[in-house]
């Protein structure tokens, strides 16, 4: 795959369609372009589990957000809203739901989980998707401590670095192409996410000696990382000596590393894998 | 087991086990009450009636699986109020149109209001279980009280329109003219306004809009002097009663009053920064003027120059020929520099027979030019006021900021510098500093 050079991505907040195949309005007044995206089936079902176990209707559903592209994009998404008018953009999943209240927090997640469970023909999610999504999530906080970054933003970051593919898979639309970084950052810059975000979203096929910004180089790291786990996507990746050097971490050995991102992600998925 | 091997397995098995349980119930119940619960919250949050039926429909689109989502309102004896998240707002003022079409609601409530509600893609077991009937039932519960406090809102408007008028001074601009807009189309039984101001202080027309004009239009022109006039038009529900028509009149003929001073204000300012003899600015103006240009230049990163021009050997002309000929020389070459400058520039009369030109956005290039433009023309232009044996001349010095100084102050005084040099070696010539 060809990389592509930051000149010729630009993650414009105005693109002209987020969705490469926006079902065409149906009254013709539909204004708001195609942006629901999938659900995976695991963190659906424990959102669901907790809202069902929880009398008052106010579990706490922030740990399963952060297992969940589409949920975390989401509450993202109304955190970030002019109609809140706070200044400041927020990149982590944790203040935006403390942010939000847990009201509107779950029930963003409900009607998210809705448009799975209501639609008996929702695309399939794939395998890979979910698995390498969350991986990169986990790698790139944990590359981003080390590297003195937020690792709530970096967590973000790798969490949704692949949104341009769940956009097209959610909207059924044919297989991505290398378009979908820019998509998917065209879709994060329009709901508003901070910038640094949207662009590590943008440039995570660049070129890596051509990365500016720090996060858009953990995160390519980060996607080194999954990869060499098991954790692949169909793109290629670095390998993780190469992506140490990237962050400016070449000191520290890979092994140990991988060690402390297994120990990552194991904690942030504990929920879903405990057996129910 | 390795966390990847497990977390494998297991998204496998979450897809059968979402698959086989039955779900839909308990998820209609859950979003058809945050939905009720959150709407209801509205009504106590004291919204005016186009907020409530904002944050309606953000509700609606926030809360549920709904993409898209409006309400059209038609409260009694106030225009109708639409909203809408995803769809055209457009559609939810128009009644007709969402009669009878799918995903529709209908509220009423007796005597006060009635209104639609209507969603894009409203799923099938939110469909099934009456979901957009509910919520159009919570939003009659509350609608009573938004109405109410409405209506108390319009009644205030009017006061609301004199304050803003009576707060009105030498520097009001767009933020006061929308103000005031918002306040005239809040008026018992309008529907919208719309401003314009015209006036050469705005460098053009500043136009603002409230609301909805409609069919019923009133218009009343505002001719304040010939430096401003103000066209407002304002729209009503129905054709206006003469008593709607008195108090809008009342409103109109205070909001003249009230720009008559302002005017008259910027008119006595704009006198004592003006120099009596030649009718170009005094130094009072200058410091105005060097200030506004510096910050321009500061924000927009082009330079800014300034001439420094000086008669030449003036002194002998008020002494051969008088001083009635020497202010005449003055003004006319006061009409040479106002005529051979841009809009832009300020012309000052600096101090006896020396003037100073700002030019914001002009460096020594473009102010070498202008230089040598009144040099050539200096001579000509002051010649009607002179005897015809006696040729006027002018030395200029040009200083640019910020290549040759940091500060108005230090620009004018590098200007004056390149002015006594230009002097020094022969005058009728310029020299530019640094």
């Amino acid at each position: 795959m060809a990389f592509a050079t930051p000149s010729n991505i630009t993650p414009a907040a105005t693109a002209s369609s987020a969705s490469p195949s926006a079902p065409a309005a149906r009254s013709g007044v539909v204004l708001a372009e195609q942006s629901r995206l999938l659900v995976h089936p695991a963190s659906a079902r424990v959102v669901l589990e907790i809202l069902q176990s929880s009398t008052d209707v106010g579990g706490d559903l922030t740990r399963t957000i952060l297992t969940d592209p589409a949920l975390a994009a989401a509450v993202l998404r109304a955190a970030n809203s002019a109609h809140l008018g706070y200044s400041r953009r927020i990149g982590g999943v944790r203040q935006a739901s403390v942010m939000l209240g847990t009201s509107l927090v779950n029930s963003l997640a409900a009607s998210r989980v809705a448009d799975l469970v209501f639609d008996a023909d929702a695309p399939d999610y794939p395998d890979w998707l979910w698995l390498h999504s969350i991986t990169t999530a986990c790698a790139a906080a944990v590359l981003a401590r080390r590297s003195g970054e937020s690792a709530d933003d970096a967590y973000t970051a790798g969490l949704l670095h692949e949104v341009g593919w769940l956009l097209a898979v959610s909207a059924e639309s044919a297989a991505p192409d290398q378009d979908h970084a820019a998509s998917g950052g065209r879709l994060l810059a329009k709901w508003n996410l901070p910038d640094r975000i949207v662009a590590a979203t943008t440039f995570h096929h660049t070129r890596p000696a051509a990365l500016t910004g720090t996060l858009d180089r953990v995160v390519v790291a980060a996607h080194a990382f999954a990869t060499s786990l098991g954790a692949t996507s169909p793109e290629r990746s670095l390998t993780t000596i190469e992506a140490l050097q990237l962050v400016g971490l070449a000191d520290a050995r890979p092994s140990v590393i991988t060690n402390e991102i297994e120990a990552e992600l194991a904690s942030v998925t504990s929920d879903l894998t405990e057996q129910r | 087991m390795s966390v990847l091997d497990s977390l494998n397995k297991m998204q496998a098995d979450a897809v059968e086990q979402l698959r086989a349980g039955d779900h839909n119930q308990f998820l209609v119940g859950f979003l058809t009450t945050s939905v009720k619960l959150e709407l209801s919250n509205l009504v106590a949050a004291d919204l005016d009636l186009a907020g409530f039926a904002q944050a309606v429909v953000d509700v609606l689109t926030q809360h549920a699986p709904i993409e898209g989502c409006l309400i059209g309102i038609d409260p009694a004896g106030l225009p109708r109020i639409g909203a809408a998240v995803g769809l055209d707002v457009e559609l939810a003022l128009k009644h007709d149109t969402l009669l009878g079409q799918p995903n529709t609601a209908l509220f009423s409530v007796d005597g006060v209001a009635d209104g639609t509600l209507h969603a894009q893609d409203v799923p099938e077991a939110l469909r099934a279980a009456g979901f957009l009937d509910e919520a159009a039932g919570q939003i009659a519960t509350g609608l009573a009280r938004v109405v109410e406090s409405e209506q108390l809102r319009r009644r205030a408007a009017a006061a609301k329109a004199l304050r803003v008028v009576a707060a009105l001074d030498e520097q009001w601009n767009l933020a006061e003219l929308q103000e005031l807009t918002a306040a005239f189309a809040s008026l018992p039984g309008v529907t919208g306004a719309s401003m314009s101001a015209t006036a050469a202080r705005f460098a053009g027309t500043l136009q603002t809009e409230s609301g909805r004009l409609g069919a019923h239009q009133i218009e009343r022109r505002l001719v304040v002097d010939e430096q401003l006039s103000l066209a407002l038009d304002i729209g009503y529900i129905e054709h206006p009663a003469a008593d709607q028509l008195q108090r809008l009149d009342e409103l109109v003929l205070a909001l003249a009053t009230g720009l008559e001073r302002i005017e008259q204000n910027i008119r006595l300012a704009a006198e004592a920064d003006t120099d009596q003899l030649t009718g170009v600015g005094n130094r009072r103006r200058a410091s105005k003027a060097l200030t506004q240009a510096r910050q321009m230049a500061d924000t927009t990163g082009e330079p800014m120059s300034v001439l420094l021009c000086d008669l030449d050997h003036f002194k002998q002309v008020n002494d051969r020929h008088g001083h009635d000929v020497g202010d005449a020389v003055l003004a006319a070459f006061a009409g040479l520099l106002r005529t051979s400058v841009r809009g832009h520039d300020t012309v000052i009369r600096w101090g006896g027979e020396e003037f100073l030109v700002i030019c914001p956005s002009c460096d020594t290039k473009g102010a070498t030019s202008l230089a040598e433009r009144l040099i050539a023309a200096c001579t000509a232009a002051c010649a009607p006021a002179l005897p015809p044996d006696h040729a006027q001349t002018t030395s200029i010095g040009i200083a640019e900021y910020p290549l040759t100084a940091r500060t108005p102050e230090a620009l004018v005084s590098a200007a004056d510098d390149a002015l006594y040099r230009a002097k020094r070696e022969g005058r009728n010539q310029f020299r530019t500093a640094g």
